[in-house]
């Protein structure tokens, strides 16, 4: 259905030669677009395999609808000077599930765990279709005082970083969708949550201070993520619970754990004070008291066991595992900074670092009483986490005279304090020395784009390397070609290098987890 | 008036129409030269179309830019000159403050500054004659308190025979300016407090097409202190969060259009970062009293460009080169309008010397946006930007800017020193966190 609507509503707009029908001005404004996306993964060069043809549609709508106080033009609200309502859908229908190509898929082991056409019908239909209010809010400026409130259905992004996150957690993830393909616009999961940004302008000698924060009652919930074979870009290995027929004892995996989606028991807070100091840096201070979302790359424990021998029993007489999904709270200090330096390297550094209080970890001392080889309680342990990062825009002349290069390098780190060796990893204990949980995890990042034709061609190199997991690597490119204004085309290939040759549980998931999945992409989109 | 010493406070014609003062024995023998062009300049009369079979008659009368325009398509109609009256506020505050003003010991910035023009009369033979003319550039008249240019268009693609290939086109919904010293209408005046000692703010944005860029809006401070660099903040819809961007690369193209930073009205960065040379005044043509609005654009292959009145303008000409890193300009030629202060049209040149680049104005001096009994009506004539054109020579390529469009109820898209109350755009937003909170 929804790939009819989607053809429907291309077929309209090409139809009537342009969208100029559509409002792209004044207090109401509509706009989106169709998007299809296909991905071939080519784990060697001989072999490529169909495994995604996503289907987007995306439909915006902006109204202004309070302009000086007035609402839509009539009604007089004296205390507010603007607002603005925002809405987002998206549906989504993926023909890969229909198409059902054959072949398998395979986990971080190289061992097959069958393949979409193995899916039965009401998987498959869970998997091929979206159909989503993304985000719904209204923006309130008031008149009389600096305040400007958002609320509704939203994601907040703070931070500094790019392609991987740490003060950027006040939504989660939903890692069933492409982590590399896609944007984190589309990534993240947006929650309804009230945020308020107060400007106090000057204090002292700071300049653009301001605060703001946000409330989340209870509409909270873990960072998504899919198995093989049901998510060929998800977690690289099959649903560990396959033998348990009714999951877990308490919970569902990465869905919700021991509590309720109330303001009581879910509620999530962030707030943060940011200021441009003398001299030009500009820097926030952070604090966050939410649950853990487990998307940042740490490799924390999703599941404790049950303890109690009785419960465990029971629990597994019942045909569930002997497990609980948690999401505990966790305390969040960060700090970011970022600083424009133009007379020497005419570059902006960029900073940003948190401490975590109380990461859960699978703890190998604390076995369960009636699995013990195979399922573990959890210790709480701090970690801190940090980026530092450059961004410069570059003159190549020889390669582009009238576009600069934007070259943009990051370097991440993980450090877990107190860590004890019986620590473990989650990814199939049973292989020897490979789901280390270290002291120190790294990753580096460089990210190459520029613009050619008017900005018609945008062609984007990157590459990481984790130095402490083999030197695992990731490359890739894109190329963005727009035909036309409102036609796009993007061709793509990402490259995972596993230089050991052999798995390896690195955080950030590149060329270890990620080995044999190299793809290559054609996306076409149409907006309006 | 003395000889060699040009006032702009009673702007008169050239005796000659051509250049007027030179100051060495080199610039002499060249002034001769174009003094016998000039003489060309009585041949072309009012009402009179250019096109490229005849473009040669204004071949004096026009930047080597507009000529490559006027052989690939531009046509112009030559218009008689209509003196331009001043707004009476930044008359009087000339009168009132210029004499104490002047240049620091190193020509960098200025000092005793309050508003108004800075430098008045300017003395051809002052070595520092090219510098002042920039400072009266920089505090030019219309923009003293707050400006907004709303719901501007802008196409960019390569020239055919056909017209222009838009490749990009990009709908922004404003460009608006705080000013924070110099204000001559809106209170506090004639400063702001400024607390961190800025010339002005800027808030460019959101882009509303096309979509993959919709939302994308930016901020920039520029400070009193000519050695501190802009800050720049932009959002990114994509990340959903406001970045720092770097402000360096000022030649650097904008969303990969020919325009650049520091191409916007012909030269938008600071005097002090570049050094400047006077090479004298002339008698250009130039459109200050467009007929049209919404443009006009020309037709067939030329419609990279307006088709409008040109008139013949007394213009300072400076040349300018960066002393910024990595710049991608080895130096720009402004042609100044003496009366106004605003660049007719800029040409600039590769770092081989080769002519890359003309930007062309389109200025309309009108005391209203349009005949609509709605819009503002100000109590003098205010210099209305209808379009602009920046024009890539080597690559044949174009980018066309304008605003109000035709889908504009009112005609009014443009607002001169009217404050926040008109506009509805407040201090606040010119913040960090406005943009922030705001943006989507």
């Amino acid at each position: 259905m929804l790939r009819r609507i989607a053809c429907g509503l291309s077929l309209l707009f090409v139809s009537t030669g342009t969208a100029s029908a559509l409002p792209a001005y004044g207090p109401f404004q509509v706009s989106g677009n169709v998007q299809s996306q296909t991905l071939l993964r080519h784990p060697d060069i001989d072999t490529f395999k169909f495994i995604q043809n996503r289907n987007t549609l995306r439909l915006r709508l902006d109204y202004r609808m309070i302009d000086k106080g007035k609402l839509a033009g009539y009604l007089d609200l004296p205390w507010l000077a603007a607002g603005n309502l925002y809405v987002l859908y998206r549906g989504v229908y993926d023909s890969a599930y229909d198409i059902a190509p054959g072949g398998n898929l395979y986990d971080i082991l190289r061992q097959p765990t069958g393949s979409l056409d193995d899916l039965s019908a009401d998987t498959g239909r869970g998997r091929k279709y979206e159909n989503d209010l993304r985000e719904a809010y209204v923006d309130l400026e008031f008149r009389d005082v600096p305040l400007i409130l958002r609320l509704g259905k939203q994601q907040i992004v703070w931070g500094e970083t790019d392609s991987f996150r740490m003060l950027d957690r006040a939504n989660p993830l939903d890692l069933t969708w492409h982590q590399v393909y896609e944007s984190w616009d589309d990534l993240r999961l947006p929650l309804w949550m009230v945020k308020g940004l107060w400007h106090f302008g000057q204090v002292g000698p700071l300049s653009d201070a301001f605060v703001e924060a946000y409330w989340n009652p209870g509409d909270w919930r873990p960072a998504k993520q899919g198995f093989m074979p049901d998510n060929p870009w998800g977690i690289p290995a099959s649903n560990p619970l396959a033998a348990f027929p009714n999951g877990l004892y308490k919970g569902r995996l990465f869905i919700q754990g021991d509590y309720h989606r109330t303001p009581g028991d879910n509620s999530q807070v962030g707030v943060r004070f940011s200021a441009v100091a003398p001299g030009g840096v500009q820097f926030t201070l952070n604090y966050f008291y939410q649950r853990w979302a487990g998307d940042d790359g740490t490799n924390y424990a999703p599941t404790r066991a049950i303890l109690d021998p009785t419960e465990a029993t029971d629990a597994l007489l019942r045909g569930q595992a002997p497990l609980e999904f948690i999401a505990p709270y966790v305390h969040t200090a960060g700090f970011s900074l970022n600083y424009s330096e133009e007379e020497y390297t005419q570059a902006v550094f960029r900073l940003e670092t948190v401490y975590d209080f109380g990461v859960p970890f699978t703890d190998t001392a604390k076995p369960s009483p009636i699995l013990p080889g195979l399922l573990w309680g959890v210790t709480k342990r701090d970690m801190w986490k940090g980026m530092i990062a450059f961004d410069r825009p570059t003159w190549i002349r020889s390669l582009n005279r009238t576009s600069t290069f934007f070259i943009t390098g990051q370097f991440f780190w993980h450090y877990l304090l107190d860590r004890e060796p019986t620590f473990i990893g989650n990814v199939d204990p049973s292989i020897p020395s490979r789901d280390n949980i270290r002291h120190w995890e790294a990753i580096c990042t460089l990210l190459v784009s520029t613009i050619y034709a008017g900005g018609s061609i945008v062609p984007t190199v990157q590459y990481g390397l984790d130095p402490v997991n083999s030197f695992n690597m990731y490359a890739g490119w894109t190329l963005d070609y727009f035909l036309t204004n409102r036609i796009i085309i993007r061709v793509g290939q990402n490259y995972f290098l596993a230089a050991a040759g052999a798995p390896a549980f690195e955080s950030w998931s590149i060329g270890g987890l990620n080995r044999g999945r190299s793809e290559s992409l054609v996306r076409l989109t149409y907006q309006f | 008036m003395q000889v060699g010493t040009m006032t702009r406070l009673g702007p008169a014609q050239s005796a000659c129409g051509g250049w007027r003062v030179w100051s060495t024995p080199l610039r002499l023998i060249s002034a001769c030269f174009l003094l016998a062009a000039a003489a060309s300049v009585s041949a072309v009369e009012p009402g009179e179309v250019i096109t490229a079979a005849n473009a040669e008659r204004i071949a004096d009368q026009v930047s080597p830019g507009v000529m490559w325009c006027i052989q690939h398509g531009m046509n112009l109609t030559v218009a008689p000159y209509k003196k331009i009256e001043l707004p009476k506020a930044y008359v009087t505050a000339t009168e009132q403050y210029s004499g104490q003003v002047h240049l620091s010991k190193d020509g960098t910035n200025l000092e005793g500054y309050v508003a108004g023009e800075p430098f008045p009369t300017i003395d051809p033979s002052d070595p520092a004659a090219a510098i002042k003319i920039m400072w009266n550039y920089y505090y030019r008249p219309y923009y003293s308190d707050d400006y907004l240019w709303r719901n501007f268009l802008a196409d960019t693609g390569p020239l055919a025979e056909t017209g222009l290939t838009i490749e990009r086109r990009y709908l922004i919904q404003q460009n608006a300016r705080l000013f924070f010293n110099g204000r001559l209408y809106v209170d506090p005046k004639p400063e702001l407090p400024n607390p961190q000692k800025l010339r002005f703010k800027e808030l460019t944005g959101p882009v509303l097409e096309p979509l993959d860029l919709k939302g994308v809006g930016q901020l920039g401070y520029r400070y009193l202190d000519p050695g501190e660099a802009d800050d720049t903040w932009l959002y990114l819809p994509t990340l959903r969060r406001v970045r720092r961007v770097s402000s360096a690369q000022r030649s650097d193209s904008v969303f990969g259009q020919d325009i650049d930073a520091d191409s916007y009205a012909g030269y938008s960065g600071s005097i002090a970062w570049g050094t400047w040379r006077f090479l004298g005044e002339k008698t250009m043509l130039g459109v200050f009293h467009a007929r049209h609005s919404p443009v006009q654009w020309c037709p067939g292959a030329g419609d990279f460009a307006f088709c409008d009145d040109w008139e013949p303008r007394k213009v300072y000409v400076v040349e300018g080169a960066s002393s910024l890193p990595q710049y991608a300009y080895s130096k720009r030629v402004l042609y100044i309008d003496q009366e106004t202060m605003w660049v007719l049209y800029m040409d600039a040149y590769d770092r081989a010397g080769n002519l890359w680049k003309t930007l062309i104005n389109q200025w309309r001096s009108v005391d209203r946006p349009s005949s609509n009994p709605s819009v503002t009506v100000y109590p003098d004539e205010q210099l209305f930007n209808p379009s602009f054109i920046m024009v890539d020579i080597q690559l044949q390529h174009a980018t066309r800017s304008w605003t109000p469009t035709e889908h504009s109820p009112t005609g009014e898209e443009e607002f001169f020193n009217v404050g926040s109350e008109k506009t509805g755009i407040r201090e606040s937003h010119f913040a960090i966190g406005y943009l922030t909170g705001s943006s989507r």
